[in-house]
């Protein structure tokens, strides 16, 4: 036996041996196509999903938008909350002078805040008093 | 007259951009690495589920199994795949596994149903009077060794790792393998010519 270390066969012999396993071919074409269409069906699902993530990205934005809105909001709610609707002038009832005066009282107060007070007093008794 | 089938374009892609394009890329895109990967590598994991198994049927179902494998690696919802080996070292023992697990269940109904599939000996796929036959005097181990060096072209190291053994343990079992092969009646006049 040959005691060197021995890693080759003879040519004609792997020729034969890859010749043979050549004509292991019977992968038919409808197999081909089965496997393609796995194949396309999971990536299809790739763009499909990639597609609902992008409504929510948008709805993210949007979602911080409002929340800006909502603290600029609140912080005017904070201001309308200080417009508290009082006897400022001391007339024994709460009316439209009372709202001017708030008014004056506050100026960094929103026009529509003021403007909803009013309407407000005003929807309450139409002289225009809180009586 | 007839028109000529569409000559699909070849990808110059290698094994692992089109890995990463099935990792990453668009729809279209990752379908296509994917048909070029199996384009490419198909006739290697039907050869070694056809050998695990000599049976065709077996070898088709092995082959589909393992691309499914394979395609659910990636997104979505796989993590992707980094090549760290070559391809074929990922497919081959799944290739092998599948065959033999269909085998098995053949075996199992062939059987009858209440026979324990692990009771079964283990029936290793005969060797046919063609040239396999040359091979035939090798324990199927060492035949598969041979066949993955000479026909599959596979380095040592990349048999070591299909094969989860050493490399030493690769280059002494084909060692012994091509002394069986040297000395065998049927095989001894290649080495002589």
């Amino acid at each position: 036996m040959n005691s060197e270390y021995d890693d080759k066969l003879p040519q004609e012999l792997i020729d034969k041996l890859v010749d043979e396993n050549r004509s292991v071919r019977f992968i038919t074409a409808k197999v081909d196509r089965e496997i393609e269409s796995l194949a396309e069906a999971h990536f299809a699902e790739r763009k499909a999903a990639r597609t609902r993530a992008r409504p929510a990205w948008i709805a993210v934005a949007a979602s911080v938008l409002v929340a800006v809105f909502i603290v600029q909001t609140q912080q005017r709610g904070v201001d309308s909350d200080a417009l508290r609707l009082e006897d400022l002038d001391g007339s024994g009832r709460v009316d439209i002078v009372d709202v001017l005066a708030l008014a004056r009282q506050n100026p960094n107060a929103q026009q529509t805040d003021i403007d909803a007070l009013a309407s407000a007093l005003v929807a309450l008794s139409p002289k225009g008093d809180a009586s | 007259m007839a028109r000529m089938p569409a000559v699909r374009k070849r990808d110059h892609r290698s094994d692992a951009e089109l890995i990463e394009a099935c990792n990453s890329g668009d729809a279209k895109d990752a379908t296509t690495a994917f048909g070029e990967l199996y384009r490419r590598h198909k006739d290697f994991v039907v050869r070694v589920a056809y050998r695990s198994s000599d049976d065709h049927q077996i070898a088709l179902d092995a082959l589909q199994e393992t691309f499914t494998w394979l395609l659910k690696q990636f997104p979505p919802p796989g993590a992707g795949i980094t090549l760290t080996a070559k391809l074929t070292s990922y497919l081959y023992p799944i290739a092998r596994n599948s065959a033999l697990t269909l085998l098995r269940k053949k075996q199992r109904f062939t059987a009858g149903s209440d026979v324990d599939p692990d009771s079964l000996p283990s029936q290793e796929p005969q060797a046919s009077d063609d040239i396999d036959s040359l091979l035939a005097v090798l324990p199927a181990e060492r035949r598969e060794l041979v066949l993955l060096r000479f026909v599959e072209g596979m380095s040592m190291n990349e048999i070591g790792d299909v094969l989860g053994i050493p490399v030493g343990t690769v280059k002494s079992r084909l060692h012994l393998a091509i002394q069986q092969l040297r000395n065998s009646p049927r095989t001894k006049t290649f080495f002589d010519l």
